[in-house]
This record gives C-alpha cells, sequence and structure tokens, in this order.
C-alpha cells in the first residue's frame, strides 16, 4: 500500500514541476501567445521538466548497467570517478575563462565532457592490470581518481577569482536550469541511446549479473562486451553531466528501488528503472524549486536529503 | 578427445605444474582438497589464464570462438553463486541456449520447450527465483542448465555435494544414461559414487597426475590409504 502512495506521489509531484516556481504560471495564459505564462511555459518549465526526467533515466540506467555489469551494488558514475572528471574539466574553463558556444552547447560542457571520458579512459587502463572480476579493485580505482580530481579542484578554487568559485560550486551540486531546448534535447537522444543499448544487449546482461563465470561458460565474450557497454554508456553520461553537473544519488538508489519495489530479475528492470529515475528527479526538481525556500536548492542537495534518508528505510524495512 | 601438454598454474602459489595427458575416454578425477582439481577444470575451459596448452579434439582452446567453446566443453560448478538474485529458475536454464540463438532475436519457442521440460524432471517451478532455492536444488539447477547447453563435453565438479541419496541416484542414472558421444568428467570426493561410475580415474596430487584405466584398481583399499594418507578398510575410510 505505502508502495503504491508513495509512487503515485512521486508521479504528482513529477507531472507538477512545469507549475512551479518563482514566476506563476497562470493556467489560461499558457496558450495565449506572447505572454509571460506562455513564454516561462514553454521555453523554461517544460524544457526543464524534459531535462530533468530524461537526465533522471539516464543517471538511473547508468547506476543500473554498472551494478549489473560489476557485480557490485555501489556501482554510479560517481563512485567510478566520472563526475569528478566532469567538474574538473567545468572548473578548467571557468578558471581559464572560456564563454563561448559550440554548437549550442557551452565550452565549460565541452570541457566537462573531455573530462568524463578522461576518467573513463585512465579506468579502462588500470583496469587492465586488475584481476578482480567483482569490481570491488575497479571501485577503489574510480574512488582515488575521485580523490585525485577533488585534490585538482581544490588547487583550482584557490587560484580562482570569488565569482569563478561560486560558479564551479554551483556546477558541483548540479544545475538543471536550462532556456530552451537543446540540452533538453541532448540529454533525451543520449537517455533514448542508451536505453535502446541496453534492451538489446538485455540477455547478455543477464548472463553478467550472474556470474563473469556464467556468462563465459555460454559462449559471451566478457572483456569485449563489458569494453562496448562501458564506451558507449560513458560516452552518453559523459555528454549529460558536462551539461547538468553531477547528480548524486540517483543511479545509487533508483536500481535498488526498482529491484525492491517489483521483485524482478535485473534485465527485466530496464524500462522500470528508467521511468523511476525519470520520475525520480523531475520530483526532486519540482521540490528543489517550491516557493517555501528563498532561492532554489541545488537539485543534488534535494536528491541526497530525500534519496539518503528513503534508502536506509528501504534497506532496514526491505520493503 | 582433451589433450593437455604441459599444463602450469599459479594463483600465489603454484597450484599445477606440468600436467599433461591425452584422454578421450570419461574420466573421474579425485585427489585430496585444494590439490587443483577445480583449477584444472576451469583451465579445460579457458576460464583461468594457463600456460601450456589445452587441446579439444586436436584444436587449441586458445584458437575457439567463444560460442564454439561453449558448445565444446562446459563446466558446472559446485555451488551456484548469483549477484543478482530475482533471476528465474527458467531465465537461468535458458541461458544455456545463449549461444544456439541469433544475436537480436530472443529465444525460440523449442529452446524455452526444452527448458521447461528440464525443470520439470527436476520438479522446480519456472518462475522460482535463484535467491529462494535450497543448495541441493541450485545443484539440480545448475546441471539442468549445463544439459541445456549440451556441449560435447561436460565436467562436473562435485555434482553429489549437496544431493540427498536419492537425488545422487537420479544424476548417477541421467550420467549413465546420457548421450555416450559425450565425454564426462566428474570431480568428486563421493568415493562410492566414483567408485559406481566406473569411469577411468585420475588423481590429483601435488606432485603428479597418476592414471588409473582400471577403476577397480584404485578403489583397493591399500591404493586409497596411500593416496589420501589416510586408513580405508574394505573400500570405504575407516573411522576410529
Amino acid at each position: 500500500m505505502i508502495k503504491y502512495f508513495a509512487l503515485g506521489f512521486l508521479v504528482f509531484l513529477s507531472l507538477s514541476s512545469s507549475f512551479v516556481g518563482s514566476v506563476d504560471v497562470d493556467f489560461k495564459e499558457i496558450f495565449v501567445s506572447g505572454s509571460l505564462s506562455s513564454n516561462v511555459f514553454f521555453n523554461l518549465r517544460v524544457p526543464r521538466f524534459i531535462l530533468a526526467f530524461f537526465m533522471g533515466v539516464l543517471l538511473a540506467l547508468s547506476g543500473w548497467l554498472y551494478q549489473g555489469l560489476f557485480r557490485n551494488s555501489l556501482m554510479t558514475p560517481f563512485t567510478l570517478g566520472i563526475s569528478g572528471g566532469a567538474v574538473l574539466g567545468v572548473g578548467i574553463s571557468v578558471v581559464l575563462g572560456l564563454e563561448f558556444a559550440f554548437f549550442g552547447l557551452s565550452v565549460s560542457a565541452l570541457f566537462g565532457f573531455v573530462g568524463a571520458m578522461s576518467s573513463v579512459l585512465l579506468l579502462l587502463y588500470f583496469s587492465r592490470f586488475v584481476k578482480d572480476s567483482t569490481g570491488n579493485s575497479l571501485l577503489l580505482l574510480g574512488i582515488a581518481l575521485s580523490f585525485f580530481f577533488s585534490a585538482s579542484l581544490m588547487v583550482l578554487f584557490s587560484i580562482s577569482t570569488a565569482t569563478q568559485s561560486y560558479s564551479i560550486l554551483r556546477y558541483t551540486m548540479g544545475d538543471l536550469s536550462t532556456i530552451g531546448y537543446n540540452e533538453a534535447i541532448v540529454v533525451t537522444l543520449s537517455s533514448l541511446l542508451l536505453l535502446a543499448f541496453l534492451y538489446l544487449k538485455r540477455y547478455e546482461l543477464a548472463m553478467l549479473s550472474v556470474s563473469e563465470q556464467n556468462a563465459k561458460l555460454k559462449g559471451l565474450d566478457t572483456k569485449k562486451i563489458t569494453l562496448l557497454l562501458l564506451v558507449v554508456s560513458s560516452f552518453v553520461i559523459g555528454v549529460a553531466i558536462s551539461i547538468t553537473g553531477p547528480i548524486g544519488f540517483v543511479g545509487l538508489i533508483i536500481p535498488h528501488m526498482a529491484k525492491k519495489l517489483f521483485k524482478l530479475p535485473s534485465y527485466k528492470l530496464i524500462v522500470p528503472t528508467a521511468l523511476l529515475g525519470g520520475l525520480f528527479l523531475s520530483a526532486c526538481d519540482t521540490l528543489s524549486r517550491l516557493s517555501i525556500f528563498e532561492s532554489e536548492i541545488p537539485i543534488g542537495v534535494v536528491t541526497a536529503f530525500i534519496g539518503g534518508p528513503f534508502f536506509i528505510y528501504l534497506i532496514l524495512k526491505r520493503v | 578427445m582433451i589433450e593437455i601438454k604441459n599444463l602450469n598454474f599459479s594463483y600465489d602459489q603454484d597450484v599445477l605444474k606440468n600436467i599433461s595427458f591425452k584422454e578421450a575416454s570419461n574420466i573421474v578425477i579425485l585427489g585430496v582438497n585444494g590439490v587443483g582439481k577445480s583449477t584444472l577444470a576451469k583451465c579445460l575451459c579457458n576460464l583461468l589464464d594457463f600456460r601450456g596448452a589445452v587441446l579439444l579434439d586436436g584444436v587449441d582452446i586458445k584458437k575457439f570462438e567463444a560460442k564454439e567453446l561453449a558448445k565444446t566443453i562446459t563446466y558446472i560448478p559446485p555451488r551456484l553463486e548469483s549477484f543478482d538474485q530475482n533471476i528465474s529458475c527458467l531465465d537461468f536454464v535458458l541461458m544455456g541456449r545463449y549461444p544456439y540463438k541469433d544475436p537480436f532475436s530472443q529465444y525460440s519457442k523449442d529452446d524455452i520447450k526444452l527448458c521447461k521440460k528440464l525443470l520439470d524432471e527436476i520438479s522446480l517451478e519456472y518462475d522460482k527465483a535463484l535467491g529462494s532455492l535450497s543448495s541441493g536444488q541450485e545443484q539440480l539447477l545448475l546441471i539442468a542448465q549445463a544439459l541445456s547447453l549440451d556441449a560435447n563435453k561436460i565436467i562436473f565438479d562435485e555434482p553429489t555435494s549437496n544431493l540427498d541419496p536419492s537425488h545422487s541416484l537420479e544424476l548417477f542414472k541421467s550420467l549413465k544414461n546420457l548421450d555416450k558421444s559425450k565425454q564426462k568428467i566428474v570431480i568428486t570426493h563421493d568415493l562410492h559414487f566414483a567408485k559406481a561410475l566406473g569411469y577411468k580415474v585420475f588423481f590429483l596430487s601435488k606432485d603428479a597426475l597418476e592414471i588409473y584405466d582400471d577403476a577397480d584398481d584404485f578403489f583397493k583399499s591399500e591404493n586409497l590409504s596411500k593416496a589420501y594418507g589416510t586408513v580405508f578398510k574394505d573400500g570405504s575410510i575407516f573411522y576410529d
């Protein structure tokens, strides 16, 4: 019962996302062309909802993929250091004062993407020397990379101006604000590409989610498929994180929530995980913009505030 | 035909040292704990990075395409270890049909029918989750999965370790009735089971691999006592 109530509330919060914010949107004026409500609704709120929803899809799917692929419940783009790489990339572009756009995307987003991909390449290079198949060593490598990126970011903070520092800090907490549809379209396409790719590889992922030995004995070239999945997923995650900044907790908790709520084998949870991720992040975005707060709360703060306690509840109650 | 040439494998210490043999008939592999029986089995399936050569029907296993190797030889571990505990028994047995499946299609109706039949034979519900199985059921399920894979050579690693006497007997009959063209390799500590199978005996020790063409020869008490370093009477361990 609690399960359905929680799901219903999540859908409600998610759908109200476009009607909440510092400017009140008059429902009657939404379709009156040129009106403030119409402008805010179609140029700010709708693209923001799309961006939030599909970013949630992407983060949840990436967590689902990494956890199944490495058979480790703590694997996410965050714990693997991919988010840390993106933040460092953005930090460098801010300190260098680069402010121009490239194919509709800011140069800092491109630096974020390069940062994310660099950390993936480093992980792939180091993983060649790791024999452990449970992913624990890879996880530790990811954590080590994250520390290295954090330290480098601290160096950037110490040499940047106050404005630059603030701009980097905002990025590290995640930001879904957007004007127009460019960013929303890029993130939507990225998440749909990942969804389609994972669905296509669902039987291979099911075998890997048992054990690497099980997959090898059934004729799966595990090294090849792991590399392929890592490269494709890291590419789309790198693109998306470079736009919104790192948003924690979604990749970690949503796959667990989907598993506990639907009690299905993980390969049948691709679509439920994606939907739950989308609903969760867009619902969190609604909360971040509630007028009870003086200004918008960073989205990463909201996901952690809600996700943390709810995750503990799920584990303790074994829902 | 399985042929091994100078096989060496080490984790932190040497486990297998210069193992060589060539065998086309069924084998029982015996040996004390930790001597490397399962390691040898995993090397035969190319699951471990070993030195030396393993040839299956004359072809080096490193030259096999992954799916072809799966169809040629398989290994049934003694325990089922799965990260995803929600996978159903039917899904698990169906994985055995993966090498026969078209890359972009689903499992065929014939595959599903075959796997359901295998599950019926061991009285397991199709939708039962892996996490809810007893260790005996897990062992039967692993065997069912290997049978759905239908490889030419099958390695059973301690297949009776979690089975009750009646299921051990069922397994014994299944092994006897299994396609004669398939080469069976059984690793076990169950000496009665090993003797009843009547396969050639390979006794693996730290220093050497001893081969007994006549199983009865090995199961004499004096040979067993020498091999295991403990007292045997009338072919059974002497508890005193």
